[in-house]
Order: C-alpha cells, then sequence, then structure tokens
C-alpha cells in the first residue's frame, strides 16, 4: 500500500518527489494525499459558496474543541479531488443544504495556509482572544471528503434505533445500532466520537419519509431504525438535548428513493459540469508540438455510471479546471481519442481506482501533470453552465471585496523578501 | 561535331565545354544551308510570305535585323521550315545552323553592348546610389522605399550595365525628389526631434496595457515579459515619436529569449512596418529564458507616424479562437502557473522544455535620428556660415562636386551653381535656402548620377587616375572613391602596379568589401529570381518567407567565406562545408549550427550540399512554384557555371502536360523524354538536359529525394534517375558525380567565373576581343588554383580592368 502511494506521489508531482519526507497530514491540490494524515472533523455547514467549492462549518460542540473555542466558524476548501455524498449519494456543494450536519475528513493546506494559532488556554484563550473570530481546528481547511449523516452511517452498516419518543412529540430518543443485525454500537468502539445514544428534538419543520411518501411524526415508533440528518448539533445549551432532528428515513424504501433522486440530480448536473480527474503525467510526441497522450485519474466520488460511460471509442473533450473545478469556457475543450483505461486497486484517498490514457492531438496549458481536467462525453452535447460558474471573462457575481486582483495575481514580495 | 569519344584529353578543358555550344567550331556553312533550303522560297526569285533571307543584314553588329534572325531560328527549330514538301535537311545540321545563328546574333548584341562612345556613361544602381549618398553625406537614404526608385533592370542577372540602365523622365524626378530629402537629411534646418524610448513587454500587451497602474501598484510590471508563440504578431514597436517622428538613422536594441523545441526550428524575430512595407530587421534567436541576449540593429526610418509590429512567423498551432489568445493573464516565467491562462495553447512541456519555437520579449529600446561622429564627419566643409564670403561658398561648392562627381571640377562648372545660390538670395531666400538648392542642383547632377569614362573628341582607351579609382570603388565598395583612393589617383600612384595593387589590397580589409561580398553573388547566380515564382503552399507547406530569404543568404555567406580566406574557385562547385543557419539546416536535414547566425558547417558524403550548386537556392531559382524544371537548371548551369548561352527555346513549345489521372506516373524527366520526339528539340536538350537532369534528386526548394512525387496518375511514385552523360561522353550517376567532373575542368569555370566577374566590373559584356585576355588571366590564376582574392586582384592590375 505504502510503495503504491509513494509510485502515486511520483507519478503526480515532481515536487513532491524533491521532497525527502512530505509532512502526510498536508494534501496538495496537485496530488493526492496520504491517507493516514487526515483528520476527522464535523460539524453543521452554515456557508457555503458552490462554485469556488468553499465555505464554513459551526464544528460540533463534541468535547473535542474547548468550550471557550466553541462554535467558531471553521473555514473549509474541497480539494480539487474531494467529494460529498449526501443522502447516500454522490452530491456537489450546492446540492446539500445550508444546517446539514457533515463529517468530514480535513487535510491541512500547504504550508503557510494554517497560521492559526489561538492562545490555548487561560483567560485570553476565550472568543475574544481568538484574533481573527476563527475556529481554532482552521489550519484542517482542505476536505477530502464530507458526508452527511444518513451518508456516513449507512456508509458505516448503522442506523440509529427509535427508544423512545416523547408524548408530546417534541424529543426522540436514539440508540446507534448496527443494520445488518440490530445489535447496539459501542461508543468506544466506534470511535468517532459520535455519541450512540442521543436525545434530538423534534419540530414541526421535522420531516418524516416513508415508503414513497411524505409521512409524519405519528408514524415513528419505537423499535424503527431510521436514518436522520441532524441539524443544529449540540447548539441546545445541554448535554441532554443533543440536536435537532431535520430529516427522518424510517423505512428502506424511503432512503432508496431518497438516494436515487440525489442520484440523478448529480448525473443531471456532472454531465453539464464535467467529470473531474487529476493529471498524472503527460507525455509529447516528439516533433509533433503539443500533440501527445495523456493520462488521468477520474476522482473519487463520482457516480460510478458516469464513469462507466467512458470507453475507449466513445468521443471525449477535455477542458482545463482550475483546482476549484472550475473552468473558463464552454469552448475550451479539446478531443481526446484512443482511450486505454486501466483499474487499479487501493487507490489514495481522492483516487476514483480509474486511470485513462488518451490521445491527445493538441494539449493545452492546463494540462499539465497534477492540473484538474473536466471531461465530457462528445454525446453529452455542448455543456451549459450558469454563468457564474465559468471563470471567464470575470466571476459575475458580487462578492468581491476591496479592489479586484489584477490578472489573477497577488502584490509581488519585496526585493529583500524575494532574496 | 567530332564524336566525343575521340577527343584528345589534352584539349584544354575550356574549350571543351566551348563545344557544347559555340557555333565556331561547328563545320557547316550557314551559307551553303541558307542557299539550299530557304532561298528558293525567300530569296531573290521568290519572297514567300514577303519574306526574303539573302537581303537580311549580315552585319549582327549593328542589329538591324536581329529579330528577323531569330525568327528564322525559330521557324527552323520549330520543325515548320523547311516545310514538308521540301527536302529536309539532317536534324543535326539544321541544329547546327540555329546556334551558328544564335550565336551570331550573340555577338551582336554583345558587341553592341561593348560598343564604346568617346564617352561612356554608367548610372549608377540604386544600391550604389544609396551607398554613394551614405559614403558622401552619412545619410542612409533607402531607394528601395515605396515611392522611392525603381527596379534595376538586369542583364543575366547583372543590374550595372551602363546599357542597360538608362534614364527616364521619371527617374529625373526622382532624383530630384531624392536630392532634397537627402540634403534636408544631412543639413536640417530644424534641429530633429530626437528620441530615445523604452518600449516593455506590457506596452506591446494589448489585452492588459490598459492595466499598467495597477500592475505597477502591486509591483509586478518590472518581471512581465511577452511570450510571442508561433504566428503571433504584435503592434506598438514603433519609436513612439508620433507625428514628431523626425526621419534618419535609427538604433534599436532589444531584448528577447528565443527557445527551440529539441531538434526543431528556432524562433524567427520579424520587426515589420506595414506602411513602409518592408521588413526593418529579422532574425533567428536562441536564448534560454533566463538569460536573454540584446539584439542591436540599425534602421533609416522616414519623418511620420506608422507602426512597427514584431512577429515569430513559424510554424505552429492555429492561433485562431480562444486557445491561440492570452486572455488576462500577464507572463513573467515559464515555470509560473499563472503567466498562463489554461486556455492556452500548450507551450512547455511539463520538463518546461519548449514543444514549439517561441519569443520571449522584454523590452526594446530606440534612439534616434542618430548623429555619429563618423557621419558628421563627412559633411565638414562642405556648407558654409551664413556671412561666408562667395570665395567661401564656392570653396564649399568645389569640394561638394568634386567629391559627389568623383573627379576635380572646373571653376566653370562651380559657376553655375554659385549662380543658383545668387539668383535665390536675391530673390529673398534665406542663404541657407538658396544654398542648398544649389547643392540639390549638384547632387541630381549627371555627373552624380552617372560614372562617366572617356573624353569628349577623343577616342582614349586607358583609364585616367580618378575613372580608375570610381571602376575600382564601384566594383569592390559599389560606391564612390574615399579620400585616400582619391589622392592615390590624384597624386599618380594609382595607375602604377605596386600602387593600385597597395589599394586593392587596402580596399579588401575594409568593411565596405562587405558589399561586393553581397552585390556579386547575388548577381552572378541570379539570386534575384529565388522566390519569383512563390512554391505552391499546399505542395511546399514548409516553405516560408524566411526559408527564402536564408537559402538566398547561402550562396553569399559562402561567397563571402571563399573569399574571406581566399579559397579556390572550385569550392564554387564542391566543397565539404557549407554556411548554414538553423533555418536552413533543418531544411536540409542536417544537424543545426549552435547559433542562429549563418555558420559555418562540415558537411558529410551523405549531406549532399557541397558547393553551390546543391544549394537551396539555385535548386530553386530554376524552379516553377510548382516543380522543379530540369530544362532551366541546365540552362542556368550552362549560362552561370560555363559561361555559355545556349540558343532561346522556338515560340509556341507546348508546356509538359501534368500526369493523366488514368496514365502511370511518370517523372519530368520521363515526360521530357517523350516531348522531345522532334529531332530539332531532341539536338538542343541533348546539350542542355543532362546538366539539369543531374539534380533531379532535388526537389523545387532544393530537398533531397529518392522519388518523384507525382500528384495524379496511377502506381507508386517513379523512383529518381538522376544520370546522365556529358557531350564528351562521360557518365555520372548523380550529381555528386556530375560535380566531380565539372571540378575535375577548373579551367572551365575558372574561365566563365572570371568574365562574370569582368562583366560586373566593367559593367558591360565581354566581346571576342576581351576573350585573351580572360583566358590569360584564368592561366595566370592556375598557379594559385585560382584562389578567389588572387584572381581578383590579378584582374584588378590587368590590362582589360585598366582600359576601357
Amino acid at each position: 500500500m505504502r510503495t503504491f502511494f509513494t509510485t502515486c506521489f511520483l507519478l503526480t508531482s515532481s515536487l513532491f518527489a524533491e521532497e525527502a519526507a512530505p509532512d502526510p497530514r498536508i494534501a496538495r491540490d496537485d496530488a493526492f494525499p496520504d491517507p493516514a494524515g487526515a483528520k476527522r472533523l464535523s460539524g453543521e455547514l452554515i456557508l457555503v459558496e458552490h462554485v469556488n467549492r468553499i465555505g464554513i462549518l459551526r464544528p460540533d460542540r463534541d468535547g473535542t474543541i474547548n468550550n471557550y473555542h466553541w462554535d467558531l466558524p471553521h473555514e473549509f476548501r474541497l480539494l480539487p479531488y474531494g467529494s460529498i455524498r449526501y443522502r447516500n449519494a454522490p452530491a456537489e456543494l450546492d446540492d446539500v443544504p445550508l444546517g446539514t450536519h457533515l463529517h468530514g475528513f480535513f487535510y491541512l493546506g500547504p504550508e503557510g495556509d494554517f497560521e492559526v494559532k489561538p492562545p490555548e488556554s487561560g483567560y485570553f484563550a476565550g472568543r475574544a482572544g481568538s484574533p481573527d473570530m476563527r475556529s481554532v481546528e482552521s489550519k484542517w481547511s482542505r476536505v477530502l471528503r464530507f458526508e452527511d449523516d444518513f451518508s456516513y452511517f449507512t456508509r458505516l452498516g448503522h442506523g440509529w434505533k427509535i427508544a423512545g419518543i416523547a408524548p408530546d412529540k417534541t424529543t426522540i430518543t436514539i440508540e446507534r445500532v448496527k443494520l445488518e443485525d440490530r445489535s447496539a454500537v459501542d461508543e468506544k468502539t466506534a470511535g468517532d466520537g459520535v455519541k450512540s445514544r442521543q436525545v434530538l428534538r423534534l419540530d414541526e419543520g421535522t420531516s418524516v419519509w416513508k415508503g414513497r411518501e411524505i409521512a409524519a411524526l405519528d408514524d415513528l415508533a419505537t423499535g424503527q431504525v431510521v436514518q436522520i440528518n441532524f441539524t443544529w448539533v449540540g447548539l441546545l445549551g445541554s448535554t441532554k438535548q443533543d440536536g435537532l432532528c431535520r430529516e427522518i428515513w424510517i423505512d428502506e424504501e424511503a432512503r432508496r428513493i431518497a438516494s436515487e433522486r440525489q442520484g440523478r440530480i448529480y448525473r443531471a448536473d456532472l454531465k453539464r459540469r464535467g467529470l473531474p480527474a487529476t493529471i498524472l503525467k503527460t507525455e509529447h510526441l516528439p516533433g509533433e508540438g503539443a500533440r501527445g497522450h495523456l493520462t488521468f485519474a477520474f476522482h473519487d466520488g463520482i457516480d460510478p455510471e458516469l464513469i462507466a460511460a467512458f470507453q475507449p471509442k466513445r468521443g471525449v473533450i477535455a477542458a482545463a479546471a482550475e483546482p476549484t473545478l472550475r473552468v473558463y469556457d464552454e469552448n475550451d475543450g479539446k478531443p481526446l481519442g484512443e482511450l486505454e483505461i486501466t483499474r487499479i486497486d487501493n487507490p489514495p484517498p481522492g483516487h476514483s481506482g480509474v486511470v485513462v490514457k488518451a490521445h491527445c492531438w493538441e494539449m493545452l496549458e492546463g494540462f499539465r501533470a497534477g492540473r484538474t481536467l473536466r471531461l465530457y462525453l462528445s454525446e453529452w452535447g455542448t455543456p451549459t453552465r450558469p454563468r457564474e460558474e465559468l471563470l471567464w471573462p470575470v466571476d459575475t457575481r458580487k462578492f468581491q471585496v476591496g479592489p479586484k486582483p489584477v490578472a489573477d495575481r497577488d502584490a509581488e514580495p519585496a526585493e529583500a523578501e524575494r532574496k | 561535331m567530332l564524336p566525343s569519344t575521340q577527343l584528345p584529353r589534352s584539349l584544354p578543358r575550356f574549350i571543351l565545354a566551348a563545344l557544347l555550344f559555340s557555333s565556331q567550331l561547328q563545320a557547316v556553312e550557314l551559307e551553303a544551308y541558307l542557299k539550299e533550303h530557304c532561298l528558293r522560297c525567300h530569296g531573290p526569285e521568290k519572297d514567300k510570305g514577303d519574306f526574303r533571307i539573302d537581303t537580311l543584314s549580315r552585319d549582327f553588329a549593328s542589329g538591324a535585323d536581329a529579330e528577323l534572325w531569330f525568327e528564322v531560328v525559330t521557324r527552323i527549330g520549330a520543325g515548320e521550315m523547311p516545310p514538308e514538301e521540301e527536302p529536309q535537311p539532317p536534324a543535326e545540321v539544321s541544329d547546327q545552323v540555329m546556334e551558328k545563328i544564335a550565336a551570331l546574333i550573340r555577338e551582336g548584341e554583345k558587341a553592341r553592348m561593348a560598343s564604346r562612345a568617346p564617352v561612356d556613361h554608367f548610372r549608377l544602381s540604386r544600391e550604389e546610389y544609396s551607398h554613394t549618398i551614405y559614403d558622401l553625406l552619412g545619410v542612409r537614404y533607402d531607394t528601395r522605399a515605396p515611392g522611392a526608385f525603381t527596379d534595376d533592370p538586369d542583364w543575366h542577372g547583372f543590374e550595372r550595365l551602363g546599357s542597360e540602365l538608362s534614364l527616364s523622365p521619371s527617374h529625373v524626378e526622382k532624383y530630384l525628389k531624392a536630392a532634397t530629402e537627402i540634403i534636408d537629411l544631412a543639413f536640417p534646418d530644424t534641429e530633429p526631434f530626437r528620441l530615445k524610448n523604452t518600449r516593455d513587454a506590457l506596452a506591446i500587451d494589448w489585452h492588459n496595457g490598459d492595466k499598467r497602474k495597477e500592475l505597477d501598484a502591486i509591483g509586478i510590471t518590472p518581471r512581465i515579459r511577452m511570450l510571442i508563440w508561433p504566428g503571433l504578431q504584435l503592434s506598438y514597436l514603433r519609436p513612439d515619436g508620433g507625428y514628431r517622428q523626425s526621419a534618419g538613422l535609427y538604433r534599436a536594441r532589444l531584448q528577447v529569449s528565443g527557445l527551440a523545441p529539441e531538434g526543431g526550428r528556432p524562433p524567427h524575430l520579424v520587426l515589420y512596418s506595414k506602411e513602409l512595407d518592408r521588413t526593418i530587421f529579422e532574425a533567428d534567436v536562441l536564448a534560454p529564458e533566463k538569460e536573454p541576449v540584446i539584439l542591436e540593429f540599425e534602421t533609416f526610418l522616414p519623418a511620420g507616424r506608422y507602426d512597427i509590429s514584431i512577429s515569430n512567423p513559424v510554424p505552429g498551432p492555429s492561433n485562431a479562437q480562444r486557445p491561440g489568445r492570452e486572455g488576462g493573464f500577464v507572463f513573467t516565467t515559464l515555470d509560473d502557473p499563472k503567466s498562463r491562462a489554461p486556455w492556452q495553447r500548450k507551450m512547455t512541456d511539463d520538463e518546461g522544455q519548449p514543444l514549439y519555437p517561441f519569443l520571449i520579449f522584454d523590452w526594446i529600446e530606440w534612439e534616434g535620428p542618430l548623429e555619429r561622429p563618423e557621419d558628421l564627419r563627412k559633411r565638414e566643409g562642405l556648407f558654409p556660415d551664413k556671412d561666408a564670403n562667395p570665395e567661401a561658398v564656392r570653396a564649399a561648392l568645389t569640394r561638394f562636386a568634386e567629391r559627389a562627381w568623383r573627379r576635380p571640377v572646373t571653376a566653370g562648372e562651380i559657376a553655375r551653381y554659385e549662380a543658383i545660390v545668387a539668383a535665390e538670395t536675391a530673390a529673398g531666400s534665406p542663404f541657407r535656402a538658396a544654398y542648398k538648392t544649389a547643392l540639390i542642383g549638384l547632387l541630381a547632377s549627371k555627373h552624380f548620377a552617372y560614372l562617366a569614362e572617356g573624353s569628349p573628341g577623343e577616342h582614349r582607351t586607358q583609364l585616367t587616375g580618378n575613372e580608375l579609382a570610381s571602376r575600382l570603388s564601384y566594383f569592390l565598395w559599389s560606391s564612390m572613391p574615399d579620400d585616400t583612393l582619391r589622392d592615390a589617383a590624384r597624386d599618380g600612384s594609382l595607375t602604377t602596379p605596386e600602387g593600385l595593387r597597395a589599394q586593392v589590397r587596402r580596399m579588401m580589409e575594409d568593411p565596405r568589401i562587405a558589399r561586393f561580398t553581397e552585390a556579386f553573388p547575388r548577381q552572378w547566380l541570379h539570386l534575384k529570381k529565388v522566390g519569383m515564382f512563390p512554391p505552391d503552399e499546399k505542395l511546399y507547406p514548409d516553405y516560408d518567407r524566411w526559408l527564402e530569404t536564408s537559402m538566398i543568404n547561402e550562396p553569399i555567406e559562402f561567397f563571402a567565406q571563399v573569399f574571406r580566406h581566399d579559397l579556390p574557385l572550385p569550392e564554387f562547385l564542391d566543397s565539404d562545408w557549407t554556411m548554414l543557419n538553423p533555418r536552413l539546416a533543418a531544411h536540409y536535414g542536417i544537424p543545426a549550427p549552435k547559433s542562429a547566425d549563418f555558420e559555418k558547417v562540415a558537411l558529410l558524403p551523405g549531406h549532399r550540399r557541397g558547393g553551390l550548386l546543391t544549394q537551396a537556392a539555385i535548386l530553386s531559382l530554376t524552379s516553377d512554384g510548382t516543380r522543379h524544371r530540369p530544362v532551366h537548371r541546365g540552362v542556368w548551369l550552362s549560362e552561370v557555371i560555363l559561361g555559355k548561352t545556349p540558343p532561346p527555346p522556338p515560340p509556341n513549345v507546348p508546356a509538359i502536360e501534368p500526369n493523366p489521372v488514368t496514365a502511370p506516373k511518370a517523372t519530368i524527366r520521363m515526360k521530357l523524354a517523350a516531348h522531345n520526339t522532334d529531332a530539332n528539340c531532341a539536338a538542343c536538350h541533348a546539350k542542355i538536359d543532362p546538366l539539369g537532369l543531374a539534380f533531379d534528386h532535388y526537389d523545387a526548394i532544393g530537398r533531397w529525394r529518392t522519388e518523384e512525387v507525382v500528384a495524379d496518375g496511377t502506381g507508386a511514385n517513379p523512383p529518381v534517375d538522376a544520370s546522365g552523360t556529358l557531350p564528351d561522353g562521360r557518365a555520372f550517376k548523380d550529381a555528386e558525380e556530375f560535380k566531380q567532373l565539372l571540378g575535375s575542368d577548373p579551367e572551365v569555370f575558372a574561365r566563365a567565373f572570371t568574365e562574370k566577374l569582368a562583366v560586373y566590373a566593367l559593367r558591360r559584356a565581354m566581346t571576342v576581343d576581351d576573350h585573351d585576355e580572360l583566358d590569360a588571366l584564368v592561366e595566370q590564376s592556375s598557379s594559385s588554383q585560382h584562389r578567389l582574392r588572387s584572381l581578383i586582384e590579378a584582374f584588378i592590375v590587368s590590362d582589360l580592368f585598366q582600359s576601357r
């Protein structure tokens, strides 16, 4: 496994190869990271800038954070190969409603990008002492994967058994169990910091799904094993009430329908946006200019049905994308041909395991090892995206405060600093 | 003609070559042939078609009936005469008669060319005019600019024959206009607006040029460079003097990097002005990204506002659509991902190695108009103060006239110009304007525009010291004599062999000799014809303007190298080296020299490029836009290398048709063979064609090939057959063997070369009267293996050079 990762790093980033011992906690845009370096964090999604795949979480009051630092915003950025699962289906950030509780795997950004050092104790360790009012865990800003509770617990093979319902239907007591035999999941064994027994609040906004129907709180019954999406986790000021329960899927059919629906949305959107992939290497044919072969890996988390549509004889268009996965213009794509598709075992985090080598008649500047692509099948038609998702000519949204950067450049360091 | 196998081997080789085309040794009696086959219908008894041959003038030197004699040749050549019903002479006999008449016409033509009046006048070619003006006044005047002088007519490539360079009213008008501009440049009324400007990469980056303030604010401007990818052309490189920009000589320095893909062409930098319709500067550039070079050049720019663009016209991906544009990205370094837009066409691979030839431009600095001390010195003493007395004015005019007219002047000649000054001032003109009018008159005079040899009313054959000085300086420098040469003429030392030799050696070491080593090979080899028929873009997609320029420069650089090192003339026929720049090396498939300039490159046998004959320029100047032309190659070689001009083809010869779609593919050689079934044609072609077919391994733009690509037809492309037999029976299998055969007879080529040298120097055709002198020179130079400089020196001190 380790050997494989080493090979992968060599393939994807020559820069990486120069570093003797890269910090496994750091994830870069141009290389798949070390699985050992990820940190698990969870919280509630409170701000989303879906076009640039950034946002803010409010971390859980789960005991891992000093209570002086509770509720400070945790800014994050999805890695180019970072993925989301929502309702146990692939999703993009704009599919996930604000307020959804997410489980994430986080990495450090490149060095220099995580300088958040609030005092760790003492009087000034409170919110007022945090100089920029940011979560103490903010340095873990790069997200490899987000999952809502539904997806997270389903992936683990867990569900929640309703242990009790308040007579007035304002709270529900649930216990974490294994789906296969309904046996209890021990909190310590699970190791993810999630309490195995929780008392959640219900309110009139709580949605209940049963079969193909919209159900009601009355349909809840003790003994049912459900999937729940939380919100307001731990915010109700008491350890007795663990959060608000926003959605409950009572039975398997309800869960299947929810997943299918999300999957359809995702697939439709991704055909317009293109499948993301990281370029592993480019090989140019001598004397043929920019013509050559392009080898890339599809990212993890993509619906397998979409990846399976890429076959050797299919017409494929590749467009250079930024690490945010934004492309510049709908007409930027270059055709690829003669696809050779291979699968690798135990791919690194973010890697789907599907590697494609393709002939490219003319590569673009953005077609370089470590850079990101969006890929479309020609048969999907010309991609059309909302204007704000395109980088060219400008970001149309008035999100920018202060002067706009010129030519996408930051100010040059002073002469002395450069030396 | 003697059967070639019986020719004695001891016969001088140039006589052998003369046998190829000369009529003198032909046994046929012209008059007897005419009587037997022509005069019955075109003589005293019958004048069919109202045409009599017996009354045609036999005085070919007068040229009275030259056209009609030409008609006789063409009718015989076309097989029309004698008519079918009449007894037919053997084809060989008709062939000899045609050659005889053709030779007589040529001799007559040459005699007329060489006819000597008491005074011979030779108008300066426009190139000589430019050089003379510069040497006289330190002013660059571009005689090739739009609206300036017209192209000089040439005679067999030479653009300086007195009898060809006539004068028309439009010339007079242009001379007057030029003289006015030149005098204004030399002696401007107001101090010209002098500028020193630098235009950086952001100035030509049209997309980001308006963001200078913002880019300055983030401190990036000093690092901004401009990547000029293949086919990109950017404007705004002008000196930017706007409407105030004064005419004059400008110096430009520009910093640029040039990166080429492994084994590929280097990028090519071209500065061009659409308004001036000329390339201001061009060069291949090879310099690493982090080690840019500074290129420097000087150019004459007229007054006014016009743009200058920079481009890199080399093949590369299309610049159409968005991948061919930069968007809002600013370029700093290749390893900075923000330098290039990800959607742009990729210029380097992932290791940073270039995929295409591209330039990275930093800045251009313009300075001018220049006033160099050496140029100002040339004007000293030529313009008196406004308060100068008449004697001082006269002295200044005399100084000007003696230099401009390249001889002593009389007081009477100067009086006319003094009178102009007086008349103009009397009419109210300021002295400066009046004096300038006189200078314009002096410069527009025939004494400036014409070299004169001889004295009115005198039939002098020997040149005077001044005439010799001019002949010498226009031969070697394409310009007027300098002070040293004039002094040598004045004190008589020039007319002594030692004095003349000393001057020749001095002049050969002077930088101005480059004018000879450029102009002579260009004219001798007919290099003006390179690109005359632009090769078809579909058939020859690799052909571009820079290749054409590089092609033309190869023989010129080659000649200069032979001259510099005083190499033997046979080097021109075959050599184990040549002069190549990367563009030409790529064209030949030879490893490129390290620098972007022309360099001496050692050739291996497999390169097949030794000597002049297999250089792309020579091979392409005889081709048309679609295919090689063996017959034209043969004619060129015969004329330029062997010094023999074959008779012209008869009119209305049908062209060789393209290969029919349904017929097997055939080479031009095969078609020629089928074409020349007419005995009259075949006899002549048998002598010309082998000289051209020897080079069939080279296509229309001089690329090596082993099979001839035939567009239409069935079957495979036919293999090339470049074998042949010389008229003396010696066989060759290809161009290399052909070159060896030519090289084994160095006198033949030396004789032809010496004659070309003499035509260039003496500005007239050579006639039978000159043959003995030329033969003697060849014989003399054989002792030094016909070394070029030695030959030139011997020629200059010979009677031939010093006689009228």
